[in-house]
């Protein structure tokens, strides 16, 4: 069994104009010193497929749904006690914006230290400074001892990112969720946090969530990818399958929108039109309004995930096996 | 000042980063950069002088009334039972600073009313004014912490239940309550200061409040609760310390405001009881009869410190609001 299953994740939101259905039916897996991508354009449902499962949305406006296993528990079904003690030990998460994740009031020190205190109330605060100093020298902090007395607005945009990857993972957790922990960044220090991860998972062997909209880091960190469209997983599988194979039109879409490839095209593609509101989703394949395939059953019935080429690589599409591997044949891999 | 030792920018050794010389800029914390923007606020520091000034006449009382061997609430002057009795001026019955200490010399003058010591009375009105001022304050602020925390972080219901308390709270007639609690109960310090917090904190609870809301949508509160944190501990540590420099803000202002309230009560004469020294009530001493025309000085003397106090600790907030504003220019 892998570090963490979710089966059949729902999560909608009640709000004055109806149901807004963010998480249909989502599953995957990531097993220990595995690194999973979530793909997808903004508001598919990707961060929060990521809050639900670490049950930080507002119970007030979410309702959520499915099977979420994490070494052997159910995180839907856990107290809010029991979760709250394992935020932070077993699964930690990194988010977009390293400029606005820190307490502006605190030093660096405290902030790194108090992540470890959370969760030890016997760990007296000079082991949590020593353990702090650790962390940010692992990390790659420059004199972290004298980082530790600053306070976030006198560090860089990628200095906080490391600081808020250091608080992560001061208590070894076993999983990592990264929400675009890239996305702020410029490229060279985004290069750098990534290579972090990358030794980090070496190391610890800690399973990590990647989220992105970035085909190019799935393609270089990553070992499996999930495709998600409009709160749906469209596309999973291996990172060479799904970039060597791609399977789905949106898929295609996404890899054939990629800058580089033809340096003497003029224009770079882009998929026609915007996705569905989730207030109101169409029947049939949530993604045939803006599929240049589109064929009249797509309109009706919603396709289910099918096994495709490769191993353990799936896709929901209605498609002909024939001509999707046709299509998939033009993707001479990616940018892998 | 090390350079490093090669410039190649890539590749980039990620866990070796190299040293970047040296940091020049001091690490500030908030509090050294408020003290550094104070210091140069010439009025903020006027007023803390007064302040401190005012502490120790209120602190002195005791030394007052033995120099002058004029015990406060005794009348010491001559003839007292007297209801046609006639106030004594400034120096009144002195024939220099050297007579201080006689029965008959009277510094700042004396009370025709009572017969008070006007130098004693002013200073042990400086003790109830204080006292009030700041344990008024410090009440207020503190019932304003906790509403403001739990109506703004928790939301829905509670919210709505605290948020409808303080429109009532504030719709309420505040003055016409004082007089009424004062003419049921015997009026004490206890009574004013109750009447003042209870009518007060409505309105930082509701600054404290909005604040909360925003402070609550802000990324490092997600992280908090990423971590584990537990709800009090946020509040306590993520999201009070983004209060404190509200809080010391208001409650200067408030201390001011309360000072003032409480004169204004006991002028009214619903205020405190007549055996305690109030500077409002010894304004009102000299209204009856006009009296302030011919004895100015049993007004001037309470007004001009009531207004310089009220000033000193309005000032001071301002000085502190300027002080604590991020976005304030340090230069200034």
């Amino acid at each position: 069994m892998a570090l963490l299953e979710v089966h059949d994740l729902h999560t909608s939101f009640s709000t004055d104009d109806g149901l807004v259905r963010a998480v249909e039916g989502v599953s995957f897996s990531v097993d220990h010193g595995r690194v999973l991508g979530i793909v997808g354009e903004s508001g598919c449902g990707k961060s929060v497929s990521m809050l639900s499962i670490m049950r930080l949305l507002s119970m007030r406006q979410a309702s959520t749904s499915g099977r979420v296993m994490f070494d052997g528990v159910d995180l839907l079904e856990a107290s809010a006690a029991e979760m709250q003690n394992l935020r932070g030990r077993e699964i930690a998460m990194i988010f977009q914006d390293p400029m606005t994740s820190l307490n502006p009031v605190y030093r660096i020190g405290w902030q790194v230290a108090e992540a470890a205190r959370i969760h030890d109330a016997t760990l007296s605060k000079a082991e949590a400074n020593k353990r702090a100093e650790a962390m940010l020298t692992a990390v790659g902090i420059p004199s972290p001892r004298e980082r530790l007395a600053s306070y976030p607005h006198e560090l860089s945009g990628g200095m906080r990112q490391r600081v808020m990857i250091a608080m992560a993972l001061i208590n070894n957790p076993k999983l990592l969720i990264a929400d675009e922990p890239t996305t702020a960044l410029d490229v060279t220090t985004q290069a750098q946090i990534l290579e972090l991860i990358r030794t980090l998972r070496t190391d610890l062997g800690s399973a990590v969530v990647f989220i992105t909209h970035d085909l190019g880091v799935v393609a270089e960190l990553c070992d499996e990818v999930v495709v998600m469209y409009a709160g749906k997983v469209v596309e999973r599988g291996g990172v060479r399958d799904v970039f060597h194979a791609p399977q789905h039109p949106y898929t295609w879409g996404l890899l054939g929108s990629l800058p580089g490839r033809n340096l003497r095209s003029k224009r770079l593609f882009s998929i026609a039109g915007s996705p569905p509101s989730l207030l109101d989703p169409p029947t049939g394949c949530r993604f045939a309004m803006r599929c240049i395939h589109v064929m009249d059953r797509c309109r009706n019935d919603e396709p289910a995930l099918v096994s495709a080429p490769g191993d353990e690589h799936f896709v929901a599409c209605h498609l002909a096996p024939e001509i999707r591997n046709d299509a998939a044949n033009q993707f001479p891999g990616g940018t892998a | 000042m090390s350079m490093p030792p090669a410039m190649s920018p890539i590749p980039v050794d990620v866990l070796a980063p190299r040293e970047v010389g040296g940091h020049s800029a001091p690490t500030r914390g908030p509090w050294a950069l408020m003290w550094r923007r104070l210091r140069r606020d010439k009025a903020a520091l006027a007023s803390v002088a007064f302040i401190i000034l005012l502490f120790s006449f209120a602190a002195a009382a005791p030394l007052f009334e033995s120099w002058t061997n004029h015990p406060q609430n005794t009348s010491n002057v001559a003839g007292s039972d007297d209801v046609t009795l006639l106030p004594v001026g400034p120096l009144g019955g002195c024939d220099g600073v050297t007579d201080v200490g006689k029965d008959t010399c009277f510094i700042l003058g004396a009370s025709n009313v009572s017969g008070h010591d006007m130098l004693v009375q002013l200073s042990y009105g400086a003790r109830t004014s204080l006292f009030i001022g700041v344990v008024s304050t410090a009440i207020t602020v503190a019932v304003a912490l906790v509403m403001g925390l739990l109506a703004g972080y928790s939301g829905g219901f509670t919210d709505g239940v605290i948020s409808r308390l303080m429109d009532v709270v504030a719709a309420f007639p505040f003055l016409l309550f004082a007089i009424a609690v004062s003419t049921v109960f015997r009026s004490n310090v206890w009574t004013v200061i109750f009447v003042i917090a209870a009518f007060s904190w409505f309105y930082p609870a509701r600054l404290f409040r909005a604040e909360v809301l925003s402070l609550r949508e802000r990324e490092f509160v997600s992280a908090a609760r990423m971590l584990g944190a537990s709800t009090p501990r946020i509040l306590r540590k993520h999201i009070f310390p983004h209060l404190v420099g509200a809080t010391v803000v208001y409650a200067s202002l408030s201390i001011a405001g309360a000072i003032l309230f409480e004169a204004a009560l006991s002028y009214l004469g619903f205020g405190l009881p007549a055996d305690i020294p109030s500077w409002g009530r010894m304004i009102s001493q000299a209204v009856p009869g006009g009296l302030y025309r011919n004895a100015p000085y049993l007004m001037i003397f309470p007004g001009t410190l009531l207004v310089l106090t009220a000033l000193a600790f309005n000032m001071l907030g301002d000085g502190l609001r300027d002080a604590l504003d991020p976005k304030g220019n340090v230069d200034r």
